[in-house]
């Protein structure tokens, strides 16, 4: 049996709560991906709450990119912590440091990004490597990644790993990654994604360099604009020929009996814009389209 | 009962917020302390004065108290906002690096006081 092993910036964290069984096993015990002794393959497919176990253990090992205000807008419920219905364990900040409380094992520190105020505790190893730990000054901007606890209704990390941050565009980008998590638990990822340039994005900070960043992706999110587009896209997906797609009349007369009125000139800017976007091409003439995807 | 009201003081001044913002929010927040990341324009009044140009293109004038120290070209100023509304008295600042995109967190600032301000903010 193989059990898997976190490891957060060299301090290794073993949760029991993630036992994984794979290989042989002549017992035929554990998942329904075992194999028996003398060549019998069980092919059993995984069963589905094995499958959601897996997952709520997955979901356990992701670090949640949050803001302070959010750590303390967790909710405990029934001994799990909550945050945008979705279970929180570890959780990954960026702040400046505003004061080091230092103890005989370990470290005190006092995050802040703005939004509150949280205290971050690290131990010191005990092998006394412990340069990272020196290289964090006041006043300099950290990643903090920890797991959230709470004692006398003040919440406090206990630290993972703790890094200097140099590039402050990071801590632009972890704001705009908060709220791009908060809007996925919230709203769900299929909204999220829906929009091929978030999906197809690199999220590297060091991308952002023009105007087409998670911010224009966000933005497009709140767009009345775009639910026009996405209705005039379902009807491209819909209606008219299968080959050469339906022309302008068509679909307009297809909007309208969706209660979408635009004007000929209205529908071929958008049309347009869906062009360059890559979502529509022209098949026989400048009057039909078809969708690229359907 | 002490050691309980000191818990209360301690998590409520935990969870107080300082804003980040950009010119034009700071009209709204007079009196209070806010983060202002701006690019320095210029030093006035024996360099207790710095000229900034905000995230989003506004010009203010920073009252500096570490005025000894030398400015980097784009910094994070903590400090009161003015009555005027266009004018702060630092408490703190942070050195910024050249590279630091002001542009981009001028719109990272607009969602924190848009949509998103519950994430960021307390009201």
């Amino acid at each position: 049996k193989k059990r898997y092993k976190m490891s957060f910036g060299g301090y290794e964290y073993n949760n029991p709560g993630m036992n994984a069984t794979y290989g042989f096993d002549p017992m035929g015990m554990g998942g329904g991906m075992d194999m028996g002794g003398g060549g019998f393959m069980d092919t059993t497919a995984p069963t589905e709450s094995a499958t959601k176990e897996k997952k709520g253990t997955r979901d356990r090992q992701s670090l949640l990119p949050v803001t302070i205000k959010q750590i303390n807008q967790i909710i405990e419920e029934d001994g799990i912590s909550k945050l945008d219905n979705v279970e929180v364990f570890n959780v990954c900040l960026i702040g400046t440091i505003v004061s080091i409380e230092t103890h005989s094992t370990s470290i005190i520190y006092r995050i802040s990004d703005g939004t509150g105020m949280i205290d971050c505790k690290s131990f010191i190893p005990t092998d006394g490597n412990n340069s990272k730990l020196n290289e964090c000054q006041e006043n300099q901007l950290v990643k903090v990644c920890g797991n959230i606890r709470t004692y006398e209704g003040v919440r406090s990390v206990m630290i993972f790993s703790i890094n200097v941050i140099t590039d402050w565009n990071q801590m632009t980008y972890h704001f705009l990654e908060c709220i791009a998590t908060h809007l996925k638990n919230t709203q769900g990822s299929s909204n999220m994604f829906q929009n091929n340039n978030m999906a197809n994005m690199n999220m590297n900070p060091s991308n952002f360099t023009n105007k087409n960043t998670l911010i224009n992706n966000m933005n497009e999110q709140n767009n009345p604009e775009k639910e026009l587009r996405d209705k005039i896209l379902q009807v491209y997906r819909t209606v008219g020929d299968e080959n050469m797609g339906p022309d302008f009349n068509e679909v307009l007369n297809a909007l309208t009996s969706m209660n979408v009125r635009i004007n000929l000139g209205k529908l071929k800017v958008e049309v347009d814009y869906l062009c360059n976007e890559g979502q529509l091409y022209t098949t026989v003439d400048e009057e039909h389209y078809k969708p690229t995807e359907m | 009962q002490i050691y309980r009201d000191l818990i209360v003081a301690k998590s409520t001044s935990m969870t107080d917020c300082t804003p980040r913002v950009n010119g034009q929010q700071m009209q709204h927040f007079k009196g209070r302390t806010v983060i202002l990341a701006c690019a320095i324009q210029a030093l006035e009044d024996n360099d207790t004065v710095a000229k900034v140009m905000t995230c989003d293109g506004m010009n203010v004038s920073v009252h500096l108290t570490q005025s000894e120290k030398q400015l980097s070209n784009k910094t994070e100023f903590h400090g009161i906002v003015g009555s005027d509304g266009q004018s702060l008295q630092e408490t703190n600042r942070i050195e910024l690096t050249d590279d630091f995109n002001l542009e981009l967190y001028s719109q990272a600032v607009a969602h924190m006081h848009g949509k998103y301000r519950h994430l960021f903010m307390n009201n």
